[in-house]
């Protein structure tokens, strides 16, 4: 016989649709959440108020409530964007210190086996932010998988005829090359070592 | 490395055998049926998490059972080094590697134990597609460089996603998939080619400790694009070639340049060895392609592979088993062979210690009572 009562058992459910969270964690949780019951409803509300507040950046697509921290720094170099497959690997670049550009979250790669291309990313604001001149370089932080190098290289094609300097991170990035499990100092060192791509 | 102790649970026939492996030549006999290929195919699974046989993973699992384990202690000078691997079975085959207690990926894994492993399906080397030559090629490859790894599986990665982008017509995505598919497709023809000249000095001498008599093969890569596709510059030429057969392959939905259609050409006297060599001499030949990539590979690395080779005598008469067993014997400090007929294979192996398979327990046996 299940014991769990209804409610605990849809939000064991739910708890398990989280990346890395198996049955016998979800457990652990459950138990945590319903000891500290002010924690649970903290957490309850955060949950609720970031689904509330948090969306895209219109113009860059980070995460943000309303217009990211990043456009709306009058100090960042608007002469850089660095473009990303995902709001979490600027965060990685971010945590380098070496970058004091804008950004472009492109929210994924072209990826023709699930169908995606160019119209379900966020390419065409990327043109647009190129095509309303003051930017000189565009640096490719896509993940040096296979879709992250075939999206750099179609970037590049594109962003060349604007007249716009291209470069790619540089390599000796982590096995699977995703940026955001790079290590910071790698992660700075690639930026820095960034070579011009045509 | 030596493997030291072999244990296996629940594969194939066998639910739980520990063997301490002999070092030199030995000799499995055993009716058919008594489980001689499947011991050679856990070896094979254990070093290589591949089989030799053809087949879904999931029927190497003991019928009945959810889950097979293998073990074995590896030894060279004093360290010694204890590879597991766990798989259970589902829809697929989950398989979790351990190195030393400590969970690894396939990557770390496979150059740690390679099992080179003859049969006689071997003459596909001949007679079969350019898959089975390929396969040669990029295995070998892999074990003088085990960064090929990765160029393969990040080739094939691209060359499914550029077939998605041709069945949908999405050429901007081509474009962008064109680049990384000729980058990757020129790095592993470099590959391939560097080991093929390898591979083709180490031929002449096996062919020759195994009697080879007549012509000798000739080995050449063979890229239907031209040979313009393996020379320097590979890079920019398959990209060329992928621009102008665009038409063509939108057309068929699929790709129709790169290193995944390209061979080993083995001719004879300037014709096909398919052509004109018998079943025996094929066999001999595919045979001596196995022994000389073993060479290499011992070249290599410190210590040569364990070689196993399933059912020996087949379709090789006693004049060559009397080379090839000694032979083999000098190549690798570890060698399994399988017979059904230990009386045939005995008499070109003094040196051998024979064990016999039967019922899933294996045993010393004395050579005398063959
Ligand atoms: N997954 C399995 N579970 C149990 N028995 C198996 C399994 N796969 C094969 N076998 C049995 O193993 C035997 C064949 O063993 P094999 O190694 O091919 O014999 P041989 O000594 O002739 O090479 C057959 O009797 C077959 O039923
Ligand atoms: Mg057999
Ligand atoms: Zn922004």
């Amino acid at each position: 016989m299940d014991l769990r009562p209804p409610s605990l058992r849809v939000l064991m459910e739910e708890l398990q649709k989280l990346p890395g969270v198996g049955p016998r964690s979800a457990v652990r949780m459950v138990q945590y959440l319903l000891k500290a019951r002010e924690e649970a409803l903290r957490l309850s509300q955060a949950l609720a108020q970031a689904h509330r507040q948090v969306g895209f950046c219109p113009t860059c697509f980070l995460l943000a409530e309303g217009t990211c921290a990043v456009c709306d720094d009058p100090g960042r170099d608007k002469t850089v964007i660095c473009v990303v497959e995902e709001p979490v690997n600027a965060w990685a670049i971010e945590a380098t210190g070496e970058f004091k550009g804008l950004y472009h979250v492109l929210l994924g790669t072209l990826d023709p086996l699930r169908g995606i291309g160019p119209e379900e990313l966020t390419v065409g604001k990327l043109v647009e932010r190129v095509a309303a001149g003051n930017v000189e370089e565009v640096i490719l932080a896509t993940n040096l998988t296979v879709e992250g190098e075939a999206t750099a290289h179609f970037l590049v094609q594109l962003l060349r005829p604007k007249g716009v300097k291209t470069s790619r991170i540089a390599f000796g990035l982590p096995a699977g090359g995703e940026i955001s499990y790079a290590d910071t100092v790698t992660l700075a060192r690639a930026l820095v070592a960034r070579r011009g791509m045509e | 490395m030596i493997l030291v102790t072999f244990c296996c649970r629940n594969f194939r026939s066998f639910s739980e055998l520990s063997w301490d492996l002999p070092l030199g030549l030995v000799v499995l006999a055993g009716p058919n049926g008594a489980g001689k290929t499947n011991l050679l195919e856990a070896l094979a699974v254990f070093g290589n998490l591949t089989s030799f046989r053809p087949g879904s993973p999931t029927s190497w699992v003991l019928h009945g059972q959810a889950a097979f384990t293998l073990r074995g202690q590896l030894q060279q000078g004093d360290t010694s080094l204890v590879l597991e691997q766990h798989a259970r079975l589902g829809r697929t085959l989950q398989r979790t590697l351990f190195r030393g207690g400590r969970q690894v990926r396939a990557a770390e894994y496979l150059p740690l134990f390679p099992v080179a492993t003859l049969a006689s399906h071997d003459r596909d080397l001949i007679f079969g597609g350019p898959e089975h030559r390929r396969r040669l090629l990029d295995r070998l490859a892999f074990h003088l460089k085990p960064q090929v790894l990765d160029i393969l599986l990040r080739y094939r990665r691209a060359l499914r996603q550029r077939n998605a982008a041709l069945a949908r017509g999405q050429a901007t995505s081509l474009d962008a998939f064109d680049r990384e598919m000729a980058h990757l497709g020129a790095q592993l023809v470099d590959a391939r080619l560097s080991t093929l000249r390898l591979l083709d000095q180490a031929l002449e001498e096996e062919l020759a400790h195994l009697g080879w008599l007549g012509a000798k093969p000739i080995l050449r890569y063979h890229a239907p694009e031209g040979p313009a596709a393996h020379a320097a510059g590979g890079e920019q030429f398959l990209l060329l070639q992928l621009r102008r057969l665009r038409g063509q392959e939108l057309a068929r939905g699929h790709t129709l340049v790169g290193p995944h259609r390209h061979d080993l050409g083995i001719t004879i006297s300037g014709r096909p060895a398919r052509e004109v060599l018998s079943a025996g001499q094929a066999k001999l030949l595919a045979t001596s392609l196995r022994l000389a990539s073993v060479a290499v590979t011992a070249g290599m690395r410190k210590v040569a592979p364990l070689v196993t080779f399933d059912d020996v005598d087949a379709e090789l008469d006693g004049a060559v088993l009397s080379r090839l067993l000694p032979r083999l014997a000098t190549l690798s400090p570890q060698v399994v062979v399988s017979t059904a007929h230990p009386e045939v294979v005995l008499p070109s192996c003094p040196e051998a210690t024979v064990v016999c398979v039967q019922g899933g327990t294996l045993a010393e046996s004395e050579r005398s009572r063959w």
